[in-house]
């Protein structure tokens, strides 16, 4: 069977999973009063006055398997219910979050996964060498430091020179006025496609303390990963036959190791990154950074029902894909596996 | 030490020692190791595990990794062209010339000698390319020029052009920047296509020298793909990709299980033959040695205690290691074993003077203080040992 086949497999192998999910959602859903739940059924404030209509329309009171496929209906037709947080529908709630987060995680994403590979190579060639120390120094010291407080101490050496939010006040004017077109959400890619390059020296300053946080941990936990998959494969005899075919050291360790080596490290670098496009709660509070993760946190702070069962879901989309992904990746990396 | 002729050696081994520095301290893997091989003889090296075999066969190609070090001796090998060289002497690029292309090597675990993630038709066109690229450029450079002077169109006629001076860049080994981009514009790489076709000609004609059946398959294989026998052939087939003048076999057949173990040794005994090759064949096993080699060297904790043909080893072992090592050999005659006593000797602190001293039954006060050296006490037949010229002495 081919890798195409695979894939179609994998994804129809989703739909039972994503079930699977909404399950494990509704049962969460279903600790809370009627009324309680009555928000994750509205569509607008309005509706939220009569909750006794909607306990009524949506039979609340009904017995559970009842309710699921009432509430599953709604879900597959894309209501969420009505977030009470951002006083509109969860699921506009976090579109509209949405790629602030990703914009983030594409930012913070390179500053993982380039100098993770890189310096976990590097490192393995030059073991015990410099490069070697300096590497395995920062690994320690990146992979011990809390995000939180990593986050608070740039915040407090920073302030002033680099700004928190997503953008200033005077950009955020010129994106609400009628010149500028929102194609993405993403400040930055809208900001070159409006031609204002200003705007976007001015969102990627935002960006910059956040993303520095969010990888450095991941960075350096990979960089270790990267290193010790390295090192066992230079170990490996399949390097001494290829050295022994008279092939240069870079062959060698580009081709023949380092080929190797990235297996296991690109499955761990994938969940990484799914990590990153799942909103990194913290950071985003951290640096008053509006994605789907402060989101989250201030919904759950208010008990906002609808809205944390609809990040739920999303999260639990996001893990899937990425899996979907690392197991991809697998499969093409090593022809061993069998699929 | 000289036995023949140096014109008939084509390697010479002279007091080569390799020292490995560990955390347990400096582990004095050979101690001076001298030994010859003969112009198309296979010389087998016996010997327990841990007493430097494998060392030995990697110091050839210079293939010891860190923390392994050669610190003293020469490795005289004799070039295709006769000129002997030191390979020791060699720069990092004169050594890799010489790798797989004149002294190439088959390995113990074939398993894990070839890359998982590769074909093996990959691995076999690498191998190929890595020494013969430069031939193959030229016959597709006189293709092309032919191809020219039957074309019309004059775009395809500076197509062509361009690609025959990127051809004489790479036998050239011009690696600049401009010739990698280059050469990998569509148009104009047509001739890599070409190399690729003529390398993957060649590995087929190489995995059927190699009695593998389904050539074509084998080709598309990974290497999981393949039985232990099929890895083996497929990396003989690669080690004589280049016609070499010495192949180091490092237990190649010890993996795998016996039957296909001597089919193995009949295809390395009629390859010997038909690419005139020299053997030196590493392995534990007797019973192989007696079947494959010309001479034998016994080899015991990073020195060579006697070498002589492979009849004189089995009839008049010399050396009261060669003697207790036939003895422990198997076989249904006998009815008890008999191992050799004592352990293996510690490679960070051996023993004094000869380092079998400690479990030699003829040991004497003398063999504790001063190591003897190899003496030709026989023609041909060499031997370190105080002993083993009184023939009163002998266990026998």
């Amino acid at each position: 069977m081919d890798l195409r086949d695979y894939i179609i497999r994998r994804l129809l192998l989703l739909i039972p999973v994503l079930f699977g999910i909404t399950l494990l959602i509704f049962a969460v859903l279903m600790l809370f009063s009627p009324s309680q739940r009555a928000a994750v059924y509205a569509t607008s404030p309005k509706a939220l006055k009569n909750i006794d209509v909607i306990i009524q329309k949506y039979g609340l009171n009904e017995p559970i398997y009842v309710q699921y496929f009432t509430w599953l209906k709604q879900v597959l037709s894309g209501n969420l219910g009505f977030s009470q947080i951002a006083s509109r529908p969860v699921l506009e709630a976090i579109l509209d979050k949405l790629p602030a987060t990703f914009e983030l995680a594409l930012f913070s994403a390179p500053l993982i996964l380039i100098p993770g590979f890189y310096l976990g190579t590097v490192a393995a060639t030059h073991k015990d060498k410099l490069v070697d120390q300096f590497s395995r120094v920062l690994a320690i010291v990146g992979w011990s430091l809390p995000t939180f407080w990593l986050g608070l101490i740039l915040l407090m050496f920073f302030s002033g020179i680099l700004p928190t939010g997503r953008l200033s006040n005077q950009a955020v004017l010129l994106k609400q006025s009628e010149a500028f077109t929102v194609y993405t959400g993403m400040n930055t890619v809208d900001a070159l496609l409006n031609g204002k390059f200003w705007m976007f020296f001015d969102a990627v300053q935002h960006l910059i303390l956040p993303a520095v946080t969010l990888a450095v941990v991941s960075m350096a936990a990979l960089m270790r990963i990267m290193r010790s998959s390295m090192l066992e494969e230079l170990r490996a005899k399949y390097v001494t036959t290829a050295r022994a075919k008279g092939l240069k050291e870079e062959t060698v360790i580009n081709k023949h190791a380092r080929r190797n080596a990235l297996i296991s490290p690109v499955t761990t670098a994938t969940w990484m990154v799914a990590l990153l496009f799942n909103g990194v709660a913290v950071v985003e509070i951290i640096f008053n950074y509006k994605g789907i993760g402060w989101l989250f946190i201030r919904s759950a702070q208010q008990l906002d029902i609808a809205t944390v069962l609809g990040f739920s879901l999303f999260n639990g989309l996001i893990i899937m894909l990425f899996n979907l992904l690392a197991d991809i990746l697998y499969a093409y990396l090593d022809p061993r596996i069998n699929y | 030490m000289s036995v023949n002729a140096p014109n008939d050696n084509v390697l010479e081994l002279k007091g080569l020692k390799v020292r490995f520095d560990t955390y347990e301290g400096l582990v004095k893997a050979l101690e001076g190791v001298n030994f010859n091989i003969k112009s198309k003889e296979t010389f087998g090296i016996v010997g327990e595990t841990g007493c430097g075999k494998s060392v030995t066969a990697k110091s050839i190609m210079r293939l010891i990794s860190s923390p392994g070090k050669i610190t003293d001796g020469e490795i005289l090998f004799k070039r295709e062209n006769n000129g002997v060289i030191d390979i020791l002497e060699l720069s990092d690029k004169e050594v890799r010339e010489i790798r797989g292309d004149e002294i190439s090597m088959i390995f113990q675990e074939p398993g894990e000698a070839l890359n998982p993630v590769y074909t093996t038709g990959y691995q076999l066109k690498e191998a190929i390319l890595s020494h013969q690229s430069n031939e193959f450029l030229k016959e597709i450079k006189n293709e092309i020029e032919r191809e020219i002077e039957e074309e019309d169109s004059y775009i395809k006629k500076k197509l062509l052009n361009t690609q025959i001076k990127l051809i004489k860049r790479n036998i050239k080994k011009e690696d600049s920047r401009l010739t990698k981009y280059l050469s990998k514009i569509p148009l104009i790489n047509g001739y890599k296509d070409k190399l690729s076709e003529k390398a993957k000609e060649k590995a087929i004609n190489l995995l059927e020298d190699v009695e593998l059946s389904e050539p074509e398959e084998i080709y598309k294989n990974y290497p999981h793909e393949l039985s232990g026998g099929q890895k083996q052939r497929v990396i003989i087939a690669m080690a004589l990709s280049s016609e070499p003048t010495l192949l180091t076999a490092d237990e190649p057949t010890s993996s795998l299980d016996v039957s296909i173990q001597s089919k193995i040794l009949s295809l390395l005994d009629e390859l010997k033959e038909e690419h005139n090759l020299s053997i030196l064949y590493i392995t534990h096993n007797l019973g192989v040695v007696a079947q494959i080699c010309d001479r034998v060297g016994v080899m015991y904790s990073g020195r060579i205690v006697e070498i002589a043909n492979v009849n004189d080893i089995f009839e008049n072992p010399l050396h009261p290691y060669t003697i207790s090592l036939i003895e422990a050999i198997p076989s249904s005659e006998k009815e008890e074993l008999n191992p050799i006593g004592g352990v293996v000797p510690n490679l960070v602190n051996p023993p004094s003077g000869c380092r079998f001293h400690p479990r030699c039954p003829r040991a004497n006060e003398r063999c504790k203080k001063k190591r003897p050296s190899l003496k030709e006490l026989e023609k041909d037949h060499w031997v370190e040992c105080y002993h083993s010229g009184d023939k009163d002495g002998e266990l026998n």
